[in-house]
């Protein structure tokens, strides 16, 4: 280590290309609380050739004991910044360096992101500024930390030999460090401590970056020790899509964690059985027609030997290269039964992603979107991958082979498995793009077939019609709370939990209660919060608890006496509680535009469902909720675009009215934020 | 990957082609093409931002952000100078600047329309930087 010279000084080393953001942060850095006796200074190294070179001179030049590396786009709002990380560094001399966020587990990939991590910061992009908790409860050791802010006690070189770009210079410096025996953490930051202006990062040489820490410390990350330990067998199920399997066998050659492939031919009659004939694959083919997937996956499963994991997936699906052993990883919970990838079907807000380069920013905020980066509990699957550990398919069984459709085939599955308290989770460490069946559209025509005759099996063996496995993550948005706050939320209507599932994923601490009136949903329900049967409309619940929300998601509507249920559910909170629910618009266009032919039409589902007894407007909603004695601290829409016929209606309705707007007729469905006064 | 930076640079260029010629439906155009490409390259997104701050100024027949600036550049700059005042309003460090703010309201035209919307986009607390606004509004140390 080097000499320490001046033992009560802080250096603040800056690389900086832009006066605007290197100003703004030297007037935050002006603004610190200076402990007695410390003197502060600040070193900015103008257009640096590399981050590592950059900080190299600054720590050359200075003298200072401690050192603050950091971007110039971050701003230290925490003024007592210095002295909270002096306290750090005093009360453990082995500890090196500080960080404001860090993976306490670098995944094998070597991407911090793609891991947990903990830590926070107030992160601004063009769209927002957020608030960004990974998870805070105590200090913590971790492998590597965020190059945007480093604390350092004592003088290491930076590694601008190795990383003459501006990645990864961070994980190595935590490498270096841990490699002279000293430790790396995160604080516990009670609030952040700064705010990072990141914008949008470019990844232009990211990689190029990786593939160099991973050569220089690949033997010093455990997980990637751990990954090479773990294989799986790839049982990839295909139907008239050649051109598709091959391209796909070729991605899965750089795929790391594959034992053997298992490919099982669904029928093709395009000589995809000719073409495996002449390479060394192990193949199953299925020559009396188009089969259903239960018999299928079963048949891979009983013919050929398969490692203790096994990813089962489509020809046409292209897995990130690391994502198997992410997979593999993630299964090592022994609580959970199926993992899953990050998809590229659709992002939160429903927006179709195409191309495997947008797949991997897609991936990358699909990470960084959640208060945690663990992997994520979850009802739904993706049938078109997913691993399993081979001894479940000893503890629950085979496939049903009455069932024909992949993703009915997986739901049964799925919710055996739940009720053998075996969890589905998504492992956000890994993720996949997959093309749509433009081929293989024998598969497509079977399919509708398979679903009609699929219903009537599941709802003999399930007793119900409809299995609502996705959460509404709109609802869960509306939770604010530090990722490790202990607290309470009822879902009223939480049919199979899907919701809670989701809010138990980014507040672990949190205790999720349910109430359903449908008992076949509870049975499942109940294995993963604590929920129980009964009728909020008969104004009594089964549970004597207290809770800080309780969420109705399209359930108001259904009720006999939502005011006084509403009302009812004050008693239920905790003081300053919220009550979020979700109601849908009976005064869409859509309905208005139906209305003024004469006609009002129920259907199954959507605003006129015919199960709905009770019809709101905006201003019925902000009624409901302000008489039953709350305060409506956030209302929204969902909205969607009207057709020309609709704008026209809209227009005219809204020259009759004073009391209406635009929005009023444009909003499909309203969720809202209410607080117990 | 160089791919993604040609685009980059080609759409800023584009920007600052349809700005100099105040072609404001072609601008809409370029910024709503494509939301994804759009969101990665920050100061397009900051443009689309400041692209509903025109809308609602030109409704309220106000000369538009647009007008007042001559480059993306300088619009980009203007955002983020006025978003930096407004986070030492929300941290509590405003002190001393108070006069370069005004200063800086004053000299760009700045208008309340654009001023929130770099407030909502720009602040935690949003609520808190209304607060403070409004209060230096009505004792007349802002002016707008």
């Amino acid at each position: 280590m080097s000499k320490v010279v001046r033992d009560k000084e802080v250096c603040f080393i800056i690389c900086s290309n832009d006066r605007l953001y290197t100003e703004e942060c030297i007037y935050y850095i002006a603004h610190l609380h200076v402990p007695d006796g410390y003197q502060i200074n600040v070193l900015t190294i103008e257009d640096a050739k590399s981050m590592a070179a950059g900080y190299n001179e600054g720590m050359h030049a200075s003298d200072a004991k401690y050192k603050v590396y950091l971007h110039q786009d971050v701003f230290i709002v925490n003024k007592d910044f210095i002295q909270d990380f002096l306290d750090v560094f005093r009360q453990d001399e082995t500890i090196g360096m500080i960080g404001m966020v860090g993976a306490p587990r670098l995944p094998a990939s070597g991407v911090m992101w793609e891991g947990p991590r903990k830590g926070a910061l107030y992160k601004w992009t063009a769209q927002q500024t957020e608030e960004i908790w990974m998870s805070d409860d105590a200090q913590t050791e971790v492998e590597v930390i965020d190059g945007f802010l480093m604390i350092t006690q004592y003088d290491i070189p930076w590694r601008e030999d190795l990383f003459d770009q501006w990645d990864f210079y961070d994980c190595a410096q935590s490498k270096e460090f841990a490699r002279r025996g000293c430790k790396v953490v995160v604080p516990k930051l009670g609030k952040p401590w700064c705010i990072h202006d990141s914008g949008f990062v470019s990844l232009m040489n990211y990689d190029k970056e990786r593939l160099k820490f991973i050569k220089e410390y690949g033997q010093e990350i455990p997980a990637l020790q751990d990954k090479d330990a773990r294989k799986a067998t790839v049982i990839l199920t295909t139907c008239n899509r050649k051109v598709q399997l091959q391209d796909t066998l070729e991605w899965l050659s750089g795929v790391e964690g594959i034992s053997n492939i298992v490919i099982v031919d669904n029928g093709s009659a395009d000589g995809t059985a000719d073409w495996l004939a002449s390479r060394s694959y192990e193949y199953l083919w299925f020559d009396e027609g188009i089969q259903g997937y239960g018999r299928l996956w079963n048949a891979a499963l009983e013919n050929f030997a398969t490692e203790d994991y096994i990813v089962f997936m489509e020809a046409g699906v292209y897995p990130e290269k690391a994502s198997l052993s992410e997979l593999m990883s993630a299964l090592q919970d022994e609580n959970a039964g199926i993992a899953n990838l990050v998809t590229n079907f659709y992002d939160d807000g429903g927006n179709r992603i195409t191309g495997r380069d947008a797949l991997t920013v897609f991936a990358r905020d699909g990470r960084t979107r959640h208060s945690s980066n663990a992997p994520c509990r979850t009802l739904s699957s993706n049938w078109r991958i997913w691993a399993a550990r081979k001894e479940l398919f000893e503890r629950v069984g085979l496939f049903r082979e009455e069932l024909q459709s992949p993703d009915n085939v997986l739901t049964d599955y799925a919710l055996r498995m739940i009720q053998n308290n075996f969890g589905q989770i998504v492992c956000r460490g890994g993720a996949c793009a997959w093309e749509s069946f433009s081929q293989g559209e024998e598969i497509y025509a079977a399919a509708w077939q398979w679903q009609a005759e699929d219903r009537t099996f599941m709802k003999a063996a399930w007793g119900m019609n409809y299995f609502n496995l996705r959460p509404n993550r709109t609802l869960v948005k509306y939770i604010k709370e530090p990722s490790e706050r202990e607290f309470k939320v009822l879902e009223v209507g939480c049919d199979l939990g899907a919701t809670l599932f989701e809010i138990q994923s980014c507040y672990p601490n949190c205790q999720a209660y349910g109430l359903d009136v449908n008992e076949a949903a509870v049975d499942i329900a109940r294995h993963i919060a604590k929920v129980k049967y009964g009728n909020i409309d008969e104004l009594t619940i089964p549970f004597a608890e207290k809770f800080d929300y309780i969420i109705f998601g399209d359930v108001l509507e259904h009720l006999r006496h939502p005011e006084e249920v509403v009302r009812m559910c004050r008693e239920l909170l905790h003081e300053n509680g919220y009550i979020i629910a979700s109601i849908p618009n009976v005064m869409h266009i859509s309905v208005m535009e139906e209305l003024i032919e004469g006609r009002f039409r129920y259907s199954d589902t959507g605003l006129l469902d015919r199960t709905h007894i009770h019809l709101f407007t905006y201003y019925e909603i902000m009624t409901l909720f302000q008489e039953a004695g709350y305060e409506v601290k956030d209302i929204n829409g969902t909205v969607f675009d009207l057709s020309g016929r609709q704008r026209e209606i809209m227009n005219i309705l809204l020259k009759l009215s004073k009391n209406t707007e635009a929005w009023m007729y444009e909003t499909f469905q309203y969720t809202v934020k209410a607080q117990k006064r | 990957m160089s791919e993604q930076v040609r685009w980059d640079l080609v759409l800023k260029e584009r920007f600052d082609q349809l700005l100099s010629g105040r072609q404001y439906d072609e601008i809409r155009t370029l910024l709503q093409t494509d939301k994804q490409i759009i969101d990665e390259i920050n100061d397009l997104a900051i443009a689309r931002v400041m692209l509903s701050v025109c809308d609602q100024e030109k409704e309220a027949g106000q000369q538009t952000v647009y007008d007042k600036v001559n480059s993306l550049e300088e619009l980009v700059r203007r955002y983020t100078i006025l978003m930096f005042y407004l986070r030492r309003f929300e941290f509590d460090i405003m002190d001393d600047s108070m006069a370069a703010f005004r200063q800086f309201l004053s000299m760009n035209h700045v208008s309340l329309q654009e001023l929130f919307a770099v407030m909502y986009c720009g602040n935690i607390d949003k609520e808190k930087v209304l607060r403070i606004i409004k209060d230096k509004m009505l004792s007349g140390e802002i002016v707008i």
